[in-house]
């Protein structure tokens, strides 16, 4: 396993994007974790000025370096605090998605047949929910709060995983060495977990790239969408408030930053999955 | 101390639309149809046949990794699909394999040490130090030395040749009393066919085990082979000791491919038999 996450590294750090996203992505990870400490102000505070008036939409200063939003609160504070919960349901979906995608590609791919057919199904089922509706359904019904938020979004996140996984514990279970293990006596779950895994590994790091990508956005949208915990600051929510107060136009210091964030964010996720998938995928490697 | 009798296995073909007109069954295909044979503890045997011969659907059968239509397989006098069924595990220790494609034979993910580790680990050895112990002495047995510069390597910085010699360390790490080589050198250069013959013999002899040698290839039985077997659709046709057989087929098939290895020597006078068999079709 070691050696796979070096590889990882090793691989990434070839060509132009791969390095920098990985500076981007250890940039936001140090800031997801340092950023409530080391924020000016308390993100929901409103913030006064010498003469004790509110500092409505302040413009950029040196108190306030990204400015205000309508009631006074520091947007500086507010993007710092707000890396943590990206990064965290990113991060705790991306890592849902692949355990739950992996375990089912790699159980139905192996056994075929009717537990195949049985969990094909299942998956198929899945990819019939609408992704974001469902969502929202979900965080309505039982609260808003991140881990919903984590819990909701595995749930339709897995689906494409096992699938791509079970398709290529198909072909590898075909393999002289998988009949090798057999005639030394190795159980099926050594086989499939001692054997065949770390041969899919680098297919579930590529794809835990593009879920941590993909979880961040909708972390975002549905923080937009005013469907987030509403006692977290995120990205997606700064960028929220400032639609909902309709002041975007009068206050862009507001809504350019978390929406540079995001996308920035985002790209350099996809920049290390790309990357990645080059090395693994000799296909790609010509385009 | 192997003997197999009567070995057969069917298998369904695809069921057309023919085999729903009446009078027809579901049709089969017989790979393996009444194989029987024995060999001694540091005998070897070669299986000899043609693509499609049924000569790797043996092997398969033999070590189970397909389960036979009907027939058994003794060991020593015990019946080893019963031995299989009481302790699976067991059963595995005593019969191994070395397969064709030593590339594919491999699991690329693993260095050398684990891939010739893990039958121990599989059958529940969980002393690391007895493992590594073990893994050393093998390899040094096949021919990597010094084992050392091997042990951290992963198949694809190995030539075919060093990969199938892990492919028989990985084999007789658990000291089988029975072999199963399907076409072990038939993926490998000319220059090191030889070596390898040469260790598997000499791994027979030494340890006692009694080896199936599968091939196509009339020319290397020779220098690996007491005694030869020429399977034909499935079943044996001859068989005898290898320089009876070679030089004195008695059936019409053996013949042909006897006739059929092609000579060094450009003078010799060579007599070709005409075809007698007719293909598989």
């Amino acid at each position: 396993m070691p050696t796979i996450i070096l590889d990882f590294f090793r691989a990434v750090w070839r060509g132009p994007f791969g390095p920098t996203g990985l500076v981007i992505l250890g940039i936001c990870l140090a800031l997801a974790i340092l950023g409530p400490a080391i924020a000016p102000y308390d993100p929901v505070a409103r913030n006064y000025d010498a003469a004790g008036k509110l500092l409505r939409l302040a413009s950029p200063s040196w108190q306030h370096w990204l400015g205000t939003t309508l009631l006074g609160r520091d947007v500086l504070s507010q993007m710092l605090v707000g890396a943590r919960p990206a990064l965290l349901v990113g991060g705790l979906t991306a890592l849902g998605t692949v355990l739950i995608g992996v375990n089912i590609g790699l159980i139905a791919g192996y056994f075929g047949g009717r537990i195949d057919s049985f969990l094909m199904r299942l998956t198929d089922m899945f990819l019939g929910l609408p992704f974001l509706p469902f969502i929202i359904i979900v965080l309505s019904l039982t609260g808003r709060s991140l881990t919903t938020m984590v819990i909701a979004m595995t749930l339709v996140m897995w689906r494409s995983t096992a699938r791509v996984v079970r398709a290529q514990v198909l072909s590898l279970r075909e393999m002289p060495f998988i009949a090798a293990a057999r005639i030394t006596g190795a159980s099926d779950l050594a086989i499939i977990y001692r054997e065949i895994a770390p041969n899919i590994m680098p297919i579930a790091l590529v794809s835990v790239a593009f879920a941590l990508a993909w979880a961040i956005i909708t972390e975002a949208s549905i923080g937009f969408l005013g469907f987030g915990d509403p006692s977290v600051v995120s990205w997606g929510s700064i960028v929220y408030d400032a639609y909902a107060s309709q002041m975007m136009y009068r206050a862009p210091w507001w809504v350019i930053p978390p929406g540079i964030a995001i996308m920035v964010l985002v790209s350099a996720v996809y920049f290390v999955g790309r990357a990645y998938e080059q090395v693994i995928n000799p296909r790609l490697r010509t385009g | 101390m192997i003997d197999v009798r009567d070995l057969t296995k069917h298998y369904a073909a695809a069921a057309g639309l023919r085999s729903l007109l009446p009078g027809r069954g579901r049709e089969v295909t017989r790979a393996v149809e009444g194989v029987s044979f024995a060999i001694g503890a540091g005998e070897v045997l070669g299986l000899v046949g043609e693509s499609g011969s049924g000569k790797s659907t043996t092997g398969r059968l033999l070590v189970g990794l397909e389960t036979p239509t009907s027939g058994s397989m003794r060991i020593d006098g015990t019946d080893s699909a019963a031995a299989r069924a009481r302790d699976k595990k067991a059963f595995h220790r005593q019969v191994q394999m070395i397969f064709q494609d030593p590339y594919g034979a491999l699991n690329p993910q693993h260095t050398v040490e684990d891939l010739v580790g893990r039958p121990l680990l599989y059958q529940g050895v969980r002393d690391r130090a007895a493992i590594a112990k073990s893994v050393r002495a093998v390899l040094a047995e096949v021919g990597l030395t010094p084992a050392e510069s091997y042990l951290g390597k992963h198949p694809h910085q190995l030539s075919g040749g060093q990969r199938q010699r892990v492919c028989i360390a990985r084999a007789i790490i658990l000291e089988p009393r029975f072999l199963v080589a399907d076409e072990p050198v038939s993926m490998l250069d000319v220059s090191i066919k030889w070596d390898i013959v040469r260790l598997l013999k000499r791994l027979a002899r030494q340890r006692g085990i009694a080896m199936l040698y599968i091939t196509h290839d009339l020319a290397t039985v020779g220098a690996v082979c007491d005694r030869l077997a020429i399977m034909y659709r499935g079943r044996i046709v001859e068989t005898g000791p290898v320089e009876q057989v070679m030089a004195a087929p008695a059936d019409p098939y053996t013949r042909t491919l006897i006739a059929a290895i092609p000579s060094a020597d450009p003078d010799a006078v060579r007599v070709r038999p005409p075809v007698l068999v007719q293909g598989l079709g």
